[in-house]
């Protein structure tokens, strides 16, 4: 009989179970499992700085091993800013209050984690996770984790636990305890010390609030404890996805747009019976999904052969979907089983590397006119509705409160479409000409036409 | 402000606007038939010309259909209007009789109650035209005055006005202000109940009290002449009230009496002031009218017109649009035209001088046809060109969902407010009356239906079941 390694682990803790039982041997005192598995985790302090504003950071990472390599929640560093943007890494261990410096190193594009590399000294101040046992707990056991308070209690760690209420597929296996069982970020352990999760954010709790008389649905969240987690199952795989450099890796692109998962009483009357689908509301132009033949309104039934499992909510299904693409690398082909009205049809694309994201998008500060500019990304053109007809332009990316182009009345997220009459072709056209216009020392004021909400209207703008 | 609770409140998108109405408020008060001639005696205005005015101002009582919840409804609501003559024309707000009205009733000078109908509306310049059953007056012997109207072209700021109307119910209130303003300028594009108002006129601007079922009724100069009609007021301030001025109600209550309603011309261009800019585009001051945007699929669009021209001229009539309460007016002048007509603009694009000759369409609203699919618990609007246009819809055509009603079969397929209904089953819905077609082969063979719609730019089904 061949047992699976998971399985065998089970078994060995089982064994371990049977043999730490009362009578047999003590159990290892929760004190000594914490003081040891709270090295794992680490406090990180950045700074997100923007044209006028720096702001401290704080998040709590998880470590993956003896070098110092660091992970962090997806969210808990914005991903839509560019790397050079988020500044001064300090990281903050259980075991001494200096910090140490650290190397931001990108996101993952599969699992949105932040990666981390601290300086070399942190080496023997911390114990990656890595060196624990891992298993998928079991419902009603009782899970223990770190919490981590604040830096004005200098990120003094505490104990909090609970008992795991159910596992759910969301599309990733998460863990939900009864109660807060650690700072997001942090590490969940079982009652033998064996790392069962990595926490993630709390799911707001449903409450209901009455105020003088009025009742009001609320949602409540709190910062610092979490109940759900991501098994470790999910996290022990892609520890290795750290990017070889900030911007990260090119993510693989279909180029779909608007994907909407269809509900039990569709999915029937269209005689899809057990199974998910996913209705594609748009193709983007030039993308591998046009280039297949994938059109507006073909309900995607399965990948490479494999119908599309079912999921509740149904929602999720979409994020699994998402997973499954962002999981290859451009190139790629991906074979998706299509539903267009009667017809069934198989669709080849190959994925290609997606287009310019946010934060990779060029960018300057023209700091005496308080105007960012920023070049044209996908992302507008698709936010913005943009047809071909207005498909140029660049985005005011930040407009500086109170400046002259502020009081004028331009706002970021405003599309020049020209500069002086001059219409924007492109990014590098618009940068040139807002530089002649900044460094002119003659040049009193300048006009814009900006585009928003799809109006257009002409903006005249005094230089200060 | 009233609280939602109030049964006999309409919710009105307008109260939440940056201008908001008089609201069409319906309170159980008191009525005290008092004679308003003492009170005037040492006043400029008692006059037989005023005490004329006095019995020719009306309380309009309306109730209308509202298709909002996924039902249709009755509201309820109370405005003022002014009697223009002894054929028993009324005029009042298009806030306040629109054509969902299914009941109107006028309370005379001398309390008496008649009914009336609507002759026509028009929510550009808020007026609505009602006419009382005429057969009834004669069969109940009852008598009326009517107001003489004098021109708001003269008034000057500071002048003494009176509002009269049915403030909070309130019938025959008289409130003394000035004319604070001869020509302010505000438009909005859902002012209405989501309906546009304000492109072609400037408005009046008054102290005189006005409050929420003002609306309709007549602002008035010392001598009982009316100058304006109240319309609006600013919300959270006082004292700063709005009317149409008497020139563009006349002209309006005379295309209505001869048509039903106001028909303009359309050719998509938002225009904006030229203040200050004139140099930039090297023109001479108090010249031409700037192009802010053209919409997408216009005629203007069509005709090669862009965002930053500058009209020069309209069929050769030069246009000076330096200040915003210019361009209503230029804009009335476009609207003005007869739908279908070449339209010559001559433009100033950089530093040449050009033509476009743009065809006009005819002006519609943002807000389609409404109905409610009753066994459905479903109230659509059919999706109209200009809506479509603003959301930037890819193809015209569809019905918006307005309203649902909680365990009905839309609402349990999952449909919601804001949806675009764009098929049902393999039929495309372009129309309400391609929905109203499928809704009657429904009742009569309830089956199952796949609904596709756009939510956002999502392409969504569900399947609604009998």
């Amino acid at each position: 009989m061949i047992f699976s390694p998971s399985f065998r682990r089970l078994i060995s803790i089982f064994l371990l179970l049977a043999a730490t039982s009362p009578g047999l041997k003590a159990e290892v005192p929760i004190p000594e499992l914490f003081d040891e598995r709270i090295r794992c985790v680490v406090a990180v302090e950045f700074f997100v700085e923007t044209e006028v504003d720096r702001r401290p950071s704080t998040v709590i990472g998880l470590v993956v091993n003896d070098e110092g390599l660091i992970m962090i929640l997806d969210g808990a560093i914005p991903g839509w800013l560019p790397p050079e943007n988020i500044k001064d890494f300090n990281i903050y261990t259980v075991s001494n209050r200096d910090p140490v410096p650290g190397t931001y190193l990108g996101q993952d594009s599969l699992t949105g984690w932040h990666f981390l590399q601290a300086d070399e000294s942190i080496v023997g101040r911390v114990v990656p996770f890595t060196t624990f046992d891992t298993t998928r707990p079991r419902l009603g056991e009782e899970l223990w984790g770190v919490g981590v308070m604040g830096k004005d209690f200098e990120f003094q760690p505490f104990f909090l636990n609970g008992r795991l209420a159910v596992i759910q597929q969301l599309p990733q296996y998460y863990g939900f305890s009864v109660s807060g069982v650690a700072t997001p970020g942090s590490a969940v352990f079982n009652r033998d010390g064996v790392f069962v999760g990595w926490a993630s954010n709390p799911i707001p709790q449903e409450r209901v609030l009455y105020l003088e008389n009025e009742r009001y649905n609320v949602g409540i969240q709190t910062t610092n404890e979490s109940g759900s987690f991501f098994l470790a199952e999910e996290v022990v795989p892609y520890i290795d996805r750290a990017p070889e450099t900030p911007l990260g890796r090119k993510n693989p692109w279909l180029g779909v747009f608007g994907l909407q998962p269809v509900d039990d009483e569709v999915a029937t009357f269209l005689k899809l019976e057990n199974q998910s689908a996913i209705v594609v509301s748009d193709i983007l132009p030039d993308s591998p999904a046009e280039a297949a033949g994938l059109e507006p309104r073909d309900i995607i039934i399965s990948i490479d052969g494999e119908i599309l499992p079912k999921f509740s909510p149904d929602r999720v299904v979409t994020g699994y979907f998402e997973r499954r693409i962002l999981s290859r690398d451009p190139g790629d082909p991906i074979t998706l089983g299509v539903l267009r009205g009667s017809e069934r049809l198989e669709i080849t694309a190959g994925l290609a590397a997606q287009p310019t994201t946010l934060k990779e998008a060029d960018r300057r500060y023209f700091s005496e006119l308080g105007i960012t500019l920023r070049e044209l990304v996908t992302f507008d053109r698709i936010s913005r509705r943009m047809t071909e007809s207005d498909d140029t332009g660049v985005i005011a990316n930040f407009v500086r409160p109170n400046s002259p182009a502020n009081t004028a009345g331009l706002r970021a997220g405003d599309l020049i479409q020209e500069i002086d009459g001059d219409p924007v072709l492109d990014y590098e056209q618009a940068v040139g000409l807002m530089d002649a216009i900044e460094s002119d020392p003659d040049r009193t004021e300048f006009v814009l036409l900006v585009s928003r909400n799809g109006e257009t209207s002409v903006i005249r703008i005094r230089k200060s | 402000m009233l609280k939602e609770s109030n049964p006999s409140s309409i919710t009105h998108p307008g109260r939440r606007m940056f201008f908001g109405y008089g609201l069409l408020v319906a309170l159980a008060a008191v009525m005290v038939g008092c004679r308003t001639q003492d009170a005037l005696e040492n006043d400029s205005s008692a006059g037989d010309g005023f005490d004329n005015l006095l019995q020719s101002v009306v309380r309009i009582d309306v109730r209308e259909l509202d298709f909002d919840s996924g039902s249709k409804r009755f509201l309820s609501g109370v405005g003022s209007g002014v009697i223009l003559g002894e054929d028993g024309l009324v005029l009042t707000n298009a806030h306040v009789v629109s054509t969902r009205a299914v009941e109107i009733s006028v309370t005379l000078a001398n309390l008496e109650r008649v009914h009336a109908e609507l002759i026509g509306w028009d929510h550009w310049t808020d007026l609505a035209l009602l006419r009382i059953d005429m057969s009834e007056v004669e069969r109940r012997n009852l008598t009326f005055a009517h107001a003489a109207f004098g021109d708001s072209e003269t008034l000057r700021p500071g002048q003494t006005v009176y509002a009269v109307g049915t403030p909070h119910g309130l019938t025959r209130t008289v409130t003394k202000g000035i004319i604070s303003n001869t020509d302010r300028y505000f438009e909005t594009n859902n002012g209405i109940n989501g309906y546009e108002t304000g492109y072609f006129n400037t408005w009046l601007q008054t102290d005189a009290a006005i409050n929420p079922g003002n609306s309709g009724g007549p602002l008035v100069t010392t001598e009982g002449r009316v100058i304006g009609i109240n319309s609006r007021t600013y919300m959270g301030a006082e004292n700063l009230g709005f009317a149409i001025p008497s020139s563009t109600a006349l002209r309006v209550v005379a295309e209505l009496v001869r048509n039903g309603e106001i028909v303009r011309s359309y050719v998509g261009l938002v225009p904006g002031s030229l203040r200050d800019l004139e140099s930039f585009y090297n023109l001479e001051i108090n010249t031409g009218m700037l192009i802010n945007s053209v919409d997408p699929g216009s005629p203007a669009s069509e005709a090669g017109v862009r965002p930053g021209d500058v009209v020069l001229a309209i069929n050769d009539e030069k246009v000076d649009g330096r200040f915003p309460e210019q361009l209503p007016p230029i804009q009335n002048m476009i609207a003005s035209y007869p739908v279908g007509a070449v339209i010559r603009l001559t433009l100033k694009r950089g530093t040449e001088e050009i033509v476009a000759d743009v065809t006009s369409e005819r002006l519609e609203s943002r807000v389609g046809d409404e109905w409610a699919f009753e066994k459905w618990g479903l109230s659509v609007r059919e999706v109209s060109r200009a809506f479509a246009r603003e959301n930037r819809l890819k193809k015209e055509g569809g019905v918006l969902v307005i309203g649902t009603q909680s365990a009905y079969p839309a609402a349990k397929a999952g449909l919601n407010r804001g949806d675009i209904i764009t098929k049902i089953n393999d039929e495309t819905i372009d129309n309400l009356a391609r929905m109203q077609g499928i809704y009657g082969d429904f009742d009569t063979n309830p089956q199952s239906m796949l609904f596709e719609t756009l939510r956002n730019r999502s392409v969504s089904f569900f399947v609604l079941k009998p």
